[in-house]
């Protein structure tokens, strides 16, 4: 059985106030950052539970992967096949066919992390539309306590740079970290990082996490939309895309699956839901 | 010109010199210095090493020798680099960085190697080497060995070893001492005052002249607390051999880390001078193979003794391998930075996996053989060339590692491969001197070849998971995926063999299976192993025939089977049991030598029938270690439990007994780290007010005394494993009520009590 991980929800909830971090005055929306073609200067930044890269991506998968290649930098070794396919599934995708079209690497210092995003980004071969780059866990590396304060934060500042760079071509990027600790001044250009910046909360029960969307103009509904699979990405998908698990973009058929809104009407707050044995409930 | 012979026993950098120290034939210790100053290399841009090299020359921090060149450990292709000479050999870990800051793009190489690692490769010496040495005016003329690195028949310099142990109490922000003890030779001598310790120790450090000093805790509790004294009261107390002073931080906080999914706590380091000072606690190869295992792993690794014994196995097998590239001229890059390739999501599904395992039959079973490869990650690695720099070659295409179809490079020999096969025949070697000493009653010679092969199985064991260690210079993710895929492969081929023959496989765990076949002749298997081995290219030996096997189920879940849950006898009574109470490092002496003797009175029965015939005696036997612990008949030191921290003690928040002991350890003071072992006795496991469920040891007093319901239910545990196989449960939920217990003062084992465990067990 490929899917064996445990259950996953997900819940979107309102704006919150408790923002970690100032969000620039007027960002993209995310619904621009994940489901049409990246404007220059577009980026998704989302601070979360290391253990929740996966299932996030997951729900993320159908938005991302359309006519698109997922790149993911692994630096804190999170990205789960089992988890991301079961929450792409959940959100109609084939777990299956999307494993091939999502390329991973893992990164255990600090320098091949910059090895990485310096040699190895934007990836080469992609399809035409641009790739989406995930850095997930980009600060793990980074906590190492036998580093050198003056070196982590000479790579730091060159990954940086360089994801920078990076938002100035078609890639679009998603970066994922953990919460750092309040007050450090070293995590100040990942934290700054980010055209949209949200956050991913654990939730009251086990499995369970939110995505908050907060800041002037971030739309909470814009995160809703991208976690419901983009109904307009569905729309927009070539004939035959629906078919089923050959293509690879199976649409969701079970009833616990969200409720899309459609012709930009937006549901209530929904749930991913993926099965213990890998099956949509 | 002097000339002596003797044993290369210490070294280390002092400025641009080494300082070794010999003890010669004849009893004597001998200082002599050798200037030294290692070589490292520096490449990248140009411009900026050419700038990186003025800077270094202007600082004086080292001596630009030339551009030359030397090998890229991945492409195996010359490589030009800069030379040069590091002058400051003692600060050099210090001011690389600094440098490396300044020039990020100049790439380091042979860098951060350890002066005395680098002196050892250049002259090609090693730790304890026996050696003819030339010498005038405390200066090092030659040194010719008369041994080599890799003999099995080498001789161990005689040394002068003395015991210090000190009792004090860790409470509170100063630990104390209230008596320290020297034993030398059958002499003791003890200090009680703390005005007399240091000067007393000095004294009798100084009339013996000891080359080891041995301790249990010096590096976490007794040299910290002796220097802390010594600076206090200003006495100039010097445990080194060396007449030079020598510079020390006195520190008492070590680290703790994660490995292998536990957190483990290395205590701070204090080694000696001139002499060595040993911390059983703090050394892993001095714990589990003594100095035969550590003189082993130093000689091999080419790392001073003091060093190595507290250092992990892996450094060894690293700096065997740092060794082989020094000598070869490959380039040993400072940073890893070589990134994995890019791979799909579905790639990564089949590669990143680890070893097989065919879960169990639960049962209780007859005639079962077992079958081991032998060495087999550390076989493989070796046979067919798996090293980071093999694995996906841009100059071969041949899809060779199964299910992944990763390419191994056909043109050159793994520099990996290659270090681990030397090691593997040595410990063949060993193996084979040991079974001679056995076969001659030899008991001296067997204990040191079973040390040393013991000792280089610990280093085959870890390079496998060294291949995938982020820190490891010559680690690489897909060498260890190839390997894992490889030791896959072999199991499904040898369980293919083993069923062609009519065999059924009972359970595979990554380099072992258990099979079994109706009726079967002993002649059948020498056949069986060889076909294994001979279609896999892996060795393969018989480990044993059980008489009778148990596997047992989960706990938790009793339908479902565990892997490594199982114990059983071999037909020549030998027990084998892995992942039982008497295995587990958080169970009392008490219970875990209870449930040994009963397995080993299990031992004797044929047969399963045998076997089922035994629970009277087993029921008898556990009704009288109920009572002992009813009565109170127990020494305390025998219901102690000890378990690892996993975090640190004031971050402990649950009700558990290891909870509460770890909140009681950081509410009375005691300076105790995740990592370190925590040690407790439970005395009043339902009381309502949760303090007074577990006292630890360090605070236990007279009035302390072990909870027998606690303990009978765990002994009820423990003994619940062994009576499975004949179908028999005690209830572990409600043991007898309590009696006052009578608090016993007893220290030696009574009439019935079970006995700590023997030596015969696998």
């Amino acid at each position: 059985m490929l899917l064996t991980r445990a259950a996953c929800f997900a819940f979107i909830s309102p704006m919150s106030s408790a923002s970690p971090h100032p969000l620039p005055q007027r960002p993209s929306s995310l619904r621009d950052a994940a489901t049409s073609a990246p404007p220059a200067g577009s980026s998704l930044s989302l601070e979360m539970p290391r253990r929740a890269a996966s299932a996030v991506l997951g729900g993320l998968a159908r938005a991302f992967l359309h006519e698109r290649e997922l790149y993911c930098v692994d630096g804190a070794n999170v990205f789960d096949p089992y988890a991301f396919s079961q929450a792409a599934r959940v959100r109609g995708l084939s777990g299956e066919r999307i494993l091939d079209r999502v390329f991973v690497t893992r990164t255990f210092t600090i320098h091949q992390l910059q090895a990485v995003v310096e040699e190895m980004l934007p990836p080469r071969g992609g399809e035409a539309s641009g790739p989406v780059v995930a850095m997930l866990g980009l600060d793990h590396l980074f906590r190492e306590e036998t580093l050198r304060a003056a070196e982590r934060g000479r790579v730091l500042a060159a990954v940086m740079a360089r994801l920078r760079g990076l938002e100035r071509t078609d890639t679009r990027l998603l970066v994922t970290y953990e919460r750092p600790p309040p007050r450090e001044r070293f995590w100040r250009p990942m934290l700054e990082f980010g055209t949209v910046r949200s956050a991913v909360r654990p939730g009251t029960a086990k499995g369970e996490f939110t995505i908050e969307g907060y800041g002037n103009g971030t739309d909470s509904t814009d995160i809703q939309h991208l976690l419901a699979g983009g109904d307009r990405l569905l729309e927009a998908l070539p004939p035959g895309a629906e078919g089923g698990a050959e293509d690879g973009l199976r649409p969701p058929v079970h009833q616990g699956a969200p409720a899309h809104g459609r012709g930009g009407e937006r549901s209530p707050p929904d749930s991913i839901r993926c099965g213990a044995d890998g099956d949509p409930p | 010109m002097s000339t002596t012979t003797g044993w290369l026993f210490d070294l280390y950098a002092r400025g641009n010199e080494m300082v070794l120290w010999f003890a010669e034939e004849g009893g004597g210790r001998l200082r002599l210095v050798d200037p030294f100053e290692p070589r490292a290399f520096l490449g990248g841009p140009a411009e900026d090493a050419a700038a990186c090299l003025r800077e270094l020359g202007r600082r004086g921090d080292a001596a630009p020798e030339g551009w030359t060149e030397r090998t890229d450990f991945w492409t195996g292709r010359p490589r030009p680099v800069a030379s040069i000479r590091v002058l400051r050999a003692e600060s050099w870990t210090r001011t690389l960085p600094r440098h490396a800051e300044r020039f990020p793009r100049v790439a380091w190489y042979n860098a951060d190697l350890l002066p005395e690692q680098c002196y050892c490769f250049e002259r090609d010496v090693y730790p304890l080497m026996r050696c003819r040495v030339e010498h005038e005016a405390g200066r090092l003329l030659s040194l010719a060995p008369e041994d080599g690195r890799w003999a099995v028949d080498y001789a161990a310099p005689p040394l002068r070893t003395a015991e210090l142990s000190g009792e004090g109490s860790l409470l509170g922000s100063r630990p104390r001492l209230r008596s320290l003890t020297l034993a030398h030779e059958g002499r003791t001598v003890t200090w009680d005052e703390p005005g007399e310790m240091l000067g007393g120790l000095q004294r009798a450090l100084d009339e013996l002249d000891p080359d080891v000093i041995l301790t249990s805790g010096g590096d976490s509790f007794l040299f910290p607390v002796l220097f802390a004294l010594a600076e206090r009261t200003k006495f100039p107390f010097r445990p080194d051999r060396d007449p030079l002073p020598q510079p020390r931080e006195v520190r008492t906080d070590g680290r703790s880390f994660f490995s292998y999914g536990r957190i483990l706590y290395q205590a701070p380091e204090y080694p000696l001078f001139g002499r060595w000072h040993l911390d059983r606690k703090n050394s892993f190869t001095l714990a589990h193979d003594g100095m035969e295992g550590l003189f082993e792993v130093a000689r091999l690794a080419r790392i001073p003794v003091q060093r190595i014994a507290r250092r992990s196995i892996g450094t060894g097998i690293s700096s065997i391998q740092l060794g082989m590239a020094w000598r070869e001229g490959i380039l040993i890059p400072w940073k890893k930075t070589a990134p994995e390739a890019w791979k799909s999501a579905r790639q990564l599904l089949k590669s990143d996996r680890g070893g097989l395992v065919y879960a169990p039959e639960t049962g209780f079973y007859e005639n079962v053989v077992e079958l081991d490869f032998v060495a087999m990650y550390p076989s493989i690695m070796s046979r067919f060339n798996v090293s980071p720099e093999t694995v996906n070659c841009p100059c071969c295409r041949n899809e060779r590692v199964p299910e992944i179809g990763y390419t191994i490079c056909e043109r050159r020999a793994g520099l990996v491969s290659r270090a681990l096969r030397p090691i593997i025949e040595k410990r063949v070697h060993y193996k084979a001197l040991r079974a001679e000493a056995a076969r001659t009653g030899d008991k001296g010679a067997y204990g040191r070849f079973h040390a040393r092969q013991d000792a280089l199985k610990w280093m085959l064991v870890c390079c496998f998971g060294y291949l995938g260690y982020r820190n490891a210079r010559f680690g690489r993710i897909e060498a260890h995926e190839a390997v894992s895929a490889w030791s896959r492969e072999m199991i499904l081929r040898t369980r293919e063999i083993c069923e062609a023959r009519g065999w059924h496989m009972l359970h595979s765990n990554v380099d072992c299976v258990w099979i079994v076949k109706p009726d079967f002749r002993e002649e059948e298997i020498p056949a069986l192993s060889e076909e294994i081995a001979s279609e896999t290219d892996l060795p393969i030996a018989l480990e044993g025939i059980y008489k009778w096997l148990a596997f047992l189920p989960s706990r938790q879940v009793p339908d479902r089977p565990v892997p490594t849950r199982y114990f059983g006898a071999f037909r020549d009574g030998t027990l084998k049991y892995r992942g039982i109470e008497c295995r587990r490092s958080d169970y009392p002496v008490y219970i875990k030598s209870a449930q040994l003797a009963l397995l080993e009175h299990a031992a004797t029965a044929p047969d399963a029938a045998g076997y089922r015939t035994m629970v009277p005696d087993f029921l008898a036997k556990i009704e009288e270690w109920e009572r002992q612990l009813r009565e109170g008949e127990v020494p305390m030191e025998q219901l102690v439990i000890r378990q690892s921290l996993s975090q640190d003690p004031e971050d402990y928040t649950g009700h558990g007994a290891q909870s509460l002991a770890a909140r009681q350890a950081a509410q009375a003071g005691l300076n105790l780290h995740a990592g370190e072992t925590l040690s407790y006795i439970l005395t009043s496991a339902g009381d309502r007010d949760r303090s007074r469920r577990v006292r630890l040891t360090a605070l236990a007093d007279a009035d302390t005394s072990p909870d027998p319901r606690a303990y009978i239910r765990l002994l009820r545990r423990a003994a619940n494993t062994v009576l499975w196989p004949a179908g028999v449960t005690l209830d572990e939920t409600d043991p007898p009520p309590r009696k006052k217990p009578r608090r016993s003062s007893a220290t030696t084992r009574r009439p019935g009590q079970p006995d700590l465990f023997e030596q015969h067990h696998r």
